[in-house]
């Protein structure tokens, strides 16, 4: 689980490999065509979608002559997974600081009324 | 070596709180408003004490049951007062326990929208932190996190 989520992070890091995997999210595409938004040579793109496949973010398919790339979202899943109980934690304390605000509100509206007297 | 958070290792919470700016920042700054920030329904047995400097600490007592109770709060690492707040989550000894390295860094982000504040709560794992040290770091939000969702959803029912 740790070396999954270490190789995550670790392709998450470069923005090439962002940018590869958000177009990715659009559909499959072949080395050729993800190659076209960056001046970059064929190799390196290879390169980088070589990590990202380490990583299991993304596969290739075997038909065809030109395999095409697809996005797999499992491990951004678990990546994501990983930091709900921490957004929990916080979620329900800004429930409680929006209650301490109604309370505070509430007590400036007493004290101006208070002052109009 | 600094820390860096450039790694997509944390949450953004936005919330537009029905308060203006100066509130919320009490709400955040000032000892006597932020009880909100304990469990609901527990006793603490220390005051919380904030010392609103960079460096300085933010502490405050958790009591979640007759067996556990823990310091927490945070060390402030950015303070622009009515715009934001940056701390170190945690305690010295505490939970999160600072003693253990870099830990969650919190950034508070207000902004004023009228009489209302769009507030944005930003954690961060900074990059030098392994895989396995950050999931330590994650466990440890655990227990006290399901134990706030089962109060609040008995609080939910009983209204």
């Amino acid at each position: 689980m740790a070396d999954l989520l270490s190789s995550t992070f670790a392709a998450l890091a470069d923005p090439t490999r962002r940018a590869i995997l958000a177009r990715l999210t659009h559909g499959p595409a072949t080395i050729n065509e993800l190659a076209e938004p960056f001046e970059m040579t064929l190799p390196s793109v290879s390169r980088h979608v070589k990590v990202l496949e380490e990583a299991g973010l993304v596969s290739k398919s075997r038909e065809a002559q030109f395999r095409s790339c697809r996005l797999e979202t499992l491990p951004l899943e678990a990546a994501d997974g990983w930091l709900a109980e921490y957004r929990q934690f916080f979620s329900e304390r800004i429930d409680r600081l929006e209650a301490q605000l109604k309370v505070m509100m509430q007590a400036r509206t007493n004290d101006s009324k208070d002052g109009d007297q | 070596m600094p820390r860096t958070y450039e790694l997509e290792r944390g949450f953004t919470l936005t919330r537009l709180l029905n308060a203006p700016v100066e509130v919320v920042w009490q709400a955040w700054t000032e000892p006597k408003y932020l009880d909100w920030f304990f469990n609901p329904g527990t006793v603490p047995v220390w005051p919380t004490s904030v010392e609103l400097r960079v460096g300085g600490a933010w502490r405050q007592h958790m009591v979640e049951n007759a067996t556990t109770e823990y310091m927490t709060g945070g060390v402030y690492r950015e303070i622009v007062p009515n715009r934001k707040l940056v701390f170190a989550w945690g305690a010295r000894g505490g939970w999160p326990d600072l003693d253990e390295g870099n830990g969650p860094e919190v950034t508070v982000d207000l902004t004023p929208m009228g009489e209302k504040t769009k507030m944005d709560l930003m954690l961060r794992l900074p990059d030098q932190l392994s895989a396995a040290e950050a999931q330590a770091w994650m466990d440890k939000g655990i227990e006290p996190g399901m134990t706030m969702t089962i109060d609040r959803l008995v609080a939910r029912f009983a209204d």
